[in-house]
């Protein structure tokens, strides 16, 4: 994506800002440049502070959800005894929003930080699971067998044709689960929490009816999702190189 | 490295030995027994295969109670149709499939699993798609943990040597056809193989590349000792590259083939010779009177068509 294209893309979203903002004509709907004067103006004083921690808890979770999930699904898209066994409880499992447990998971790991991890990390297993399993199944047999033939055992093939063939089905799952992700931290940080954007966009800005904060902190979430989703996609650019050259 | 090629058997201290092709290399004593002198030259079997059987799932068999021997040093061309069972020959021989019955003996030694001195070429090269054409090609020397000096010795070698060096940085999506199967030789032969497996490996390329890279292989095995087994259906790639060219058709489960003497292949110039489509002609019918089964006594060896 070229800065050019993202800066006219920005420039249009703060027209249409703008213009809805003139027509509502609403203290509810402030427009972007009070929006951003609040932004500017509580970054020092704890937006900054929030936005760190939401930052912290996004990044955490999609490590740990990476660090299970992989070798999961590298094991179960490896072994058809694995598959056999595992898949069907994917199959039963993945289609029930995680999101419903949240009630429980926090009267079991409690209403801190640990509860906020799981759940985020949970969400994010399954989606990096399925397509792991899923990529490693896609390997053609041709290519294990010609990697066999030189004299690869099964670390062999982990190392060079399994991890390298799932890669980017894992960075990629994580750049499309960033809205999901950030959109289960926002009502995770909605419960017994005094840190996090969702926190200072609820708690301190909309329960304040301090309307242009409010705007900021979700200029704020918007600015997280985007840099995770842009640091995400530079990274699969590097990592998998070899699917973007010409 | 010492490249050992049978130019006949000795006798040293009453033993049957293979000699090196450079005399400088002989040990002690050693003499050859030459044919009509009381002695014999006999060609020393590379593979064996006795009473082969195996099929993906039962009942359903490929091969029953197949045998066919390869010599040492021999150029073999192995040619059928589609869906014959060529593949699956190439894959037992290069132990990624175990046999159900009977059993493969190359160089004395049973085959249970791949071996470190057979060299597979595949028609889709089986290069990694993420790595550049110099770790593909280094890829069977880490497997081996060659030590890293020798490993990029051995790939500059090997990169000048089959004119791909200037693309040793490109991953296998940026190459052409012919140099993704040069990337996928070189891997193979980086390692030594005494024995080459290529099934099919430029059926996908056009056919000046492909003509090109079968004289590649001719100029790479011709006088190494190397024994080379090829699998295609292409029967003018089976005369050109095939000694001998074992034939393969007809109703599975297979147990018989035929095997057609070819002197001549692998010789500058064969491609425009008589002989040449003379012997496409004979492969030709050969193989459409097996397809449609008309009889045949099992074949074992020999110049020309043995009937």
């Amino acid at each position: 994506m070229k800065a050019r294209q993202m800066l006219l893309a920005t420039a249009l979203v703060v027209a249409v800002w703008q213009g809805a903002a003139m027509a509502v004509n609403a203290s509810v709907l402030p427009g972007p440049g009070a929006a951003v004067m609040a932004l500017a103006r509580d970054l020092p004083r704890g937006l900054g502070h929030h936005f760190l921690v939401s930052g912290y808890r996004l990044a955490l979770s999609m490590i740990i959800a990476t660090l299970l999930a992989t070798p999961l699904g590298l094991a179960i898209g490896q072994s058809p005894r694995w598959n056999g066994l595992i898949s069907p409880l994917i199959y039963l499992t993945y289609p029930v929003p995680k999101i419903v447990f949240l009630p429980i998971i926090m009267l079991f790991l409690g209403t801190g930080d640990v509860s906020k991890l799981f759940i985020i990390s949970l969400i994010l297993f399954f989606q990096i699971l399925v397509v792991v399993r899923d990529a490693c199944l896609a390997v053609r047999p041709e290519l294990v067998q010609s990697v066999r033939s030189l004299g690869a055992g099964w670390w062999e093939l982990l190392r060079y044709v399994y991890f390298p063939a799932c890669l980017p089905a894992v960075l990629t799952a994580l750049r499309v689960s960033t809205g999901t992700a950030i959109a289960v931290l926002f009502l995770a940080e909605t419960f017994a929490t005094q840190s996090g954007l969702a926190y200072y966009i609820t708690v301190e800005a909309w329960g304040r009816m301090a309307y242009p904060e409010m705007y900021a902190g979700v200029i704020a979430m918007a600015v997280l999702g985007l840099a995770t989703y842009v640091l995400l996609d530079q990274l699969e650019r590097r990592a998998c190189e070899w699917m973007v050259v010409k | 490295m010492t490249e050992w090629w049978l130019t006949g058997c000795c006798r040293s201290s009453g033993e049957r030995r293979l000699l090196p092709a450079d005399e400088e290399d002989w040990p002690p004593g050693a003499e050859v027994m030459i044919p009509g002198s009381g002695g014999e030259v006999r060609t020393e079997a590379m593979i064996e295969v006795r009473d082969l059987s195996f099929g993906y799932s039962r009942p359903d068999e490929i091969y029953s109670h197949f045998s066919w021997t390869v010599g040492a040093g021999e150029a073999w061309a192995v040619l059928g149709p589609s869906g014959c069972g060529k593949t699956t020959l190439v894959h037992l021989l290069a132990g990624l499939r175990r046999p159900t019955g009977g059993s493969i003996r190359i160089d004395g030694s049973e085959v249970t699993g791949p071996r470190t001195s057979t060299g597979l070429i595949l028609q889709d090269h089986g290069l990694l798609p993420w790595a550049r054409a110099w770790d593909n090609i280094a890829l069977g020397l880490r497997i081996r943990r060659v030590p890293r000096d020798e490993i990029r010795a051995r790939v500059s070698y090997w990169l000048e040597r089959l004119g791909i060096d200037g693309v040793a940085g490109r991953y296998p999506g940026q190459l052409s056809g012919g140099q993704r199967q040069r990337v996928a030789i070189a891997r193979t032969l980086a390692l030594e193989p005494s024995l080459l497996l290529m099934d099919e490996p430029f059926s996908s390329l056009d056919s000046s590349t492909r003509e090109n890279l079968q004289d590649l292989v001719v100029g790479l095995s011709e006088g190494t000792g190397m024994t080379t087994i090829l699998v295609t259906h292409d029967i003018q790639e089976a005369v050109f590259l095939g000694k001998k060219i074992l034939v393969v058709a007809g109703q599975q489960p297979l147990s018989s083939y035929r095997v057609v003497g070819n002197p001549g292949a692998r010789q500058p110039g064969y491609r425009r010779s008589l002989e040449f489509f003379e012997r496409c002609a004979q492969v030709r019918d050969l193989t459409a009177d097996m397809a449609n089964r008309l009889p045949f006594s099992t074949a074992v060896r020999g110049q020309g068509l043995v009937g």
